[in-house]
């Protein structure tokens, strides 16, 4: 992520308003447009195959493509934060060239573990034609490959590519979802979608073979050593993961849910959550440039104060600086966060109206709208802890986040509809809090954590 | 537990030697006499304990070890890591006594080391663990106190990971197993000193620090020229400071160690007298200080049939490897002028010359350059046997030495010295003690890289006959009565007895304290490095 930085830092120099703008706008779109894409390419599909598509086909070909997603965010989780941190380590190394051969077996196991995930289930799921099956193991593996290489091209900094790959993907998924649906029906649809998710990955691999040329000259196996480093992120990775999935999954199974066809299901909490993700994408944007200007500056102060014989007095100071730099990251997420969520909350019957939900999704849209801000500042606090190489720290957040919403959520569809969201909120509070108390501990303790907490072992 | 600790059963012995990067996995003179004293006592049954530079498994071992030797433990003071565990809390009262020590310290006051050790770690693996010392917060409060306090304005990561590099051993060694035994024989101050005077606290047995060299002055040679310890840039901050503040927090904790070594030991002994002498400077009770010095079996040259000289003919000797320290070419040169007043003198050196190769080049070049070809002989390795029956007097130009084997060589087969004034060369030309000294003087003694003195000192001997004859006679008188092996092994015989005898030694160790007022090296290291 440090790459970006360098760019923003020169947006927001211009000083002009027109700067900033741009410099916010920059984030937004590289956080939050390939998933935004995505979501609107689905629901723009959804809208228009209403007229050509029965039900429940339409549902099902929904419910694959939504399931793809989740699924393969929750098991490329796992691989996410340990992938970034090797190549992390391995561009700092100055083994770019290693790379290619990484990636190729990188994306080589993905596919073939997610394979090997989806058969199972798309064989043995009722009410599903053997073309939908064939389909729904593609789409996953498509999926699945497009995260793993996402991470690559991340590490090379190169997100306008990202958007474009996305955009190009999405336009093709659109269209040759119309056209073949128009064919042969759901199964086209669905065929259609695959064929523009493929090529976004395959433009995506393109760019990262472009990025990375060279020979290899490290064992691409390497990788398994850092999962074997660190677990820690494995588990991160996973839980964070899983946590955003368990409660719209529980909610499947309660009475508020119901099956669509085959093993897929949908519930009436889908569509708040949905809409009450959609309002932190602002947040998220102010999120990066913050973290990548005025706090990455401090941050590299401070560590440059201890590493080049600083006194402690030095090194104190320039903690006493990122720490305020933290703050100001803080603050200006929580003036724009809670605005958002307000008038959020203010505008949600109206909204409702609009989109056509029922009175009860009102209450969960409210609740989930606050839970997706306190949601934005427990990634805020993990990715800050991860800064700090506090990686059980971050594990401790989304284990918190994972089982607070778990049972919370349980508690919630035992309470009734009324309190639909309650527990998504509940969750992210817990997780954000003990996020934040991680952090102040970090802060408290940090020139203990830095010189005390380093291992005899390697040396100096 | 301290990590790197291997153990055979143990067995109580009688004597537990301390042993640090020596016997049995090092060869070399300290080594040679532990294997010596080791074997000439087989009545008494030792336990070794060596430490090690770093931990993992030893090296093999280069002497085979005597039946008499019945426990042998390996523990490594630096490298690996410790295992996690904060072992047993003490209260803060004890960390703030480890502050005062540390206080204490700055007047070189070791004295309240004992009652620290009680209240902290009375015995291995009792307190703090190895761990939490190195990473826990009680230690590092006290690491931040004393850097705010003393000297704020250096390089905090050097001054932290020096404070981890030298008490990680300290740590390590406070939880080492020791062997049980009746003595504890520490061979060095520094580390092993260290686990000796733990030794001593702990079990109140006695304590015996043998010096071959004055550890606290090696040490401090080695870090005057280390270049891995960080030297500040100097700036008015840090003027004061001086900029080789990390080299002199090393240099002072060697010193300390010695200190302590010194205030807790019940007997002090060494091999010559001027090393007595830096041990007093050094700290030592000038009552519990003895010499005995290394010794050789004088037969072995006295019977040696010496071949007497041609007509003119003077015959002089080196037997030594022909490296800088020895400053063979402070020799040669010298050696230039005994030609010019002596034209029958010749030259033969005998020793190793691979192991400064370009030194010993540049020695034989300039033999060329002075014209010397022919006069002077590089034998290489020789049996020197073959070489003093054809020496007339023996020469040593050195610029260091301990205790020459070779000078009591040369006396025994009564071969006149002429040698620099370092190390116990004096001594054992003109004796050490007062009976000693009547025996006349048993060669002559010069300022070091000085050649016209070791020429003038070499003619003297070259004009006069009866001057090498008696000053023969001397030193072979000399070693007989004073520097016989078995002297020095029935000297450590008689201690050993006398200690076994007198059991534990239940009142404090004498002298513990800095109040003896030796003058010299004070806790803040003298400004010579």
């Amino acid at each position: 992520m440090a790459g970006i930085g360098f760019r923003l830092k020169k947006l927001i120099a211009d000083e002009s308003v027109s700067g900033w703008l741009r410099a916010h706008l920059y984030g937004a779109v590289v956080s939050s447009g390939p998933w935004l894409l995505s979501v609107f390419t689905l629901a723009a599909l959804s809208m228009l195959a209403r007229e050509v598509l029965r039900s429940p086909a339409l549902e099902i070909f929904r419910s694959t493509v939504i399931y793809s997603y989740t699924a393969s965010l929750i098991t490329t989780g796992a691989a996410h934060m340990v992938v970034t941190r090797y190549l992390a380590d391995t561009l700092w190394l100055g083994h770019a060239g290693a790379l290619v051969a990484t990636f190729r077996w990188t994306i080589g196991a993905t596919a073939l573990a997610h394979a090997l995930l989806a058969a199972p289930f798309y064989l043995l799921c009722p009410d599903l034609n053997a073309a939908d099956r064939v389909f729904g193991v593609l789409l996953f593996v498509v999926v699945a490959s497009t995260w793993m290489a996402m991470i690559f091209l991340g590490a090379a900094q190169d997100y306008a590519s990202v958007v474009l790959a996305f955009f190009v993907g999405n336009m093709g998924s659109l269209g040759a979802a119309l056209l073949l649906g128009h064919w042969i029906g759901g199964s086209g649809y669905l065929a259609g979608f695959l064929v523009g998710q493929t090529a976004i990955f395959f433009v995506l691999a393109a760019r990262v073979e472009r990025e990375f040329p060279g020979e290899s000259s490290i064992d691409a196996r390497e990788l398994l050593g850092a999962f074997r480093r660190y677990p820690e992120l494995v588990w991160a990775g996973v839980l964070y993961n899983a946590a955003i999935g368990v409660d719209r999954v529980l909610f499947w199974a309660s009475p508020l849910g119901w099956r669509v066809g085959g093993w897929f299901f949908a519930s009436t909490y889908d569509a708040p959550l949905f809409f009450a993700y959609v309002s932190v994408v602002p947040s998220l944007a102010l999120f990066l440039v913050s973290i990548e200007t005025s706090f990455y500056d401090r941050y590299r102060a401070y560590y440059g104060a201890v590493t080049r014989h600083g006194t402690l007095r030095q090194v104190l100071d320039a903690k006493r600086a990122m720490g305020v730099a933290l703050r100001d990251g803080l603050r200006i997420l929580l003036l724009v966060q809670a605005p958002i969520t307000v008038v959020g909350m203010l505008v949600a019957p109206w909204l409702a109206d609009l989109v056509g939900l029922n009175h009860l999704q009102v209450s969960t849209l409210r609740a989930a709208l606050v839970g997706a801000g306190l949601h934005a500042l427990a990634l805020f606090a993990s990715i800050v802890l991860l800064y700090f190489d506090r990686r059980r720290a971050a594990v401790e957040v989304a284990g918190v986040f994972f089982g607070a919403n778990a049972l919370l959520t349980l508690a919630t569809i035992l309470l009734g509809p009324a309190y639909s969201g309650f527990g998504y909120a509940l969750a992210a509070l817990a997780a954000g809090a003990w996020g934040y108390r991680r952090i102040e501990q970090t802060f408290d303790d940090l020139e203990y954590l830095t010189f005390a907490s380093q291992p005899m072992a390697p040396g100096h | 537990m301290s990590a790197g600790v291997a153990a055979r059963p143990p067995a109580a012995a009688d004597v537990c030697l301390i042993l640090e990067g020596t016997y049995p996995y090092v060869t070399g003179g300290v080594s040679e006499w532990l294997h010596r004293l080791v074997l000439a006592l087989p009545e008494i049954r030792f336990a070794i304990l060596h430490i090690a530079a770093t931990v993992g498994e030893p090296p093999p071992r280069r002497y085979t070890m005597p039946p008499n030797v019945v426990e042998l433990v390996d523990v490594g003071i630096h490298g690996g890591d410790e295992t996690p565990g904060a072992g047993e809390a003490i209260p803060p009262a004890a960390w703030d006594r480890m502050r005062a020590f540390h206080d204490e310290l700055r007047r070189d006051d070791v004295s309240g080391w004992a009652g620290l050790l009680e209240a902290t770690s009375p015995a291995p693996g009792r307190g703090p663990s190895a761990h939490e010392l190195i990473y826990g917060r009680p230690a590092w409060d006290v690491v931040r106190q004393l850097y705010e306090e003393r000297a704020p304005e250096v390089s905090f990561i050097d001054y932290f990971w020096t404070w981890r590099f030298t008490h990680l051993p300290i740590f390590r060694l406070m939880h080492a197993r020791l062997p049980e035994a009746a003595i504890y024989h520490t061979v060095s101050t520094g580390w092993a000193g260290l686990v000796a005077s733990l030794a001593r606290a702990r079990t109140g047995r006695p304590m015996i620090l043998t010096e071959h060299g004055i550890y606290a002055r090696e040490r401090r040679m080695e870090i005057d020229q280390a270049t891995w310890i960080y030297v500040q840039r100097q700036t008015p901050m840090t003027l004061q400071l001086g900029q080789a503040f990390f080299k002199e927090l090393w240099t002072r904790l060697f010193m300390r160690l010695s200190r302590l070594t010194y205030a807790h030991a019940d007997l002090i002994t060494t091999i010559y007298e001027g090393n007595r002498q830096a041990q007093l400077r050094d700290g030592a009770d000038p009552a519990k200080t003895l010499v005995i010095p290394n010794g050789i079996d004088a037969t072995r040259f006295a019977e040696l049939a010496p071949s007497p000289p041609g007509p003119g003919e003077f015959r002089v000797g080196f037997v030594g490897r022909v490296v800088p320290i020895k400053d063979v070419k402070t020799l040669l040169r010298a050696f230039k002028i005994v030609i010019e007043g002596c034209p029958g003198a010749s030259l033969v050196l005998a020793g190793p010359v691979d192991e400064d190769v370009e030194y010993a080049t540049e020695c034989r070049t300039l033999a060329a350059t002075l014209g010397l070809d022919g006069r002077v002989q590089f034998l290489g390795r020789a049996d020197v046997r073959e070489i003093y029956p054809r020496i007339d007097a023996m020469v040593l130009t050195s610029l260091s030495e301990g205790l020459p084997l070779v000078i009591l060589e040369a006396q025994a087969a009564a071969i006149p010295v002429v040698a620099t004034d370092v190390g116990a060369c004096r001594e054992l030309l003109e004796g050490r003690t007062r009976e000693d000294r009547l025996l006349g003087p048993s060669g002559l003694v010069t300022g070091i890289a000085n050649p016209p003195a070791t020429a003038e000192a070499l003619l003297a001997l070259a004009r006069d006959v009866a001057l090498r004859q008696q000053m023969g006679q001397a030193g072979q008188q000399r070693v007989r009565a004073h520097y016989a092996e078995s002297d020095v092994v029935l000297g450590y015989r008689d201690i050993y007895r006398r200690f076994l005898a007198e059991g534990s030694v239940s009142e404090g160790p004498r002298g513990v304290g800095g109040e003896r007022g030796a003058p010299g090296c004070s806790g803040r290291a003298p400004a010579d490095g």
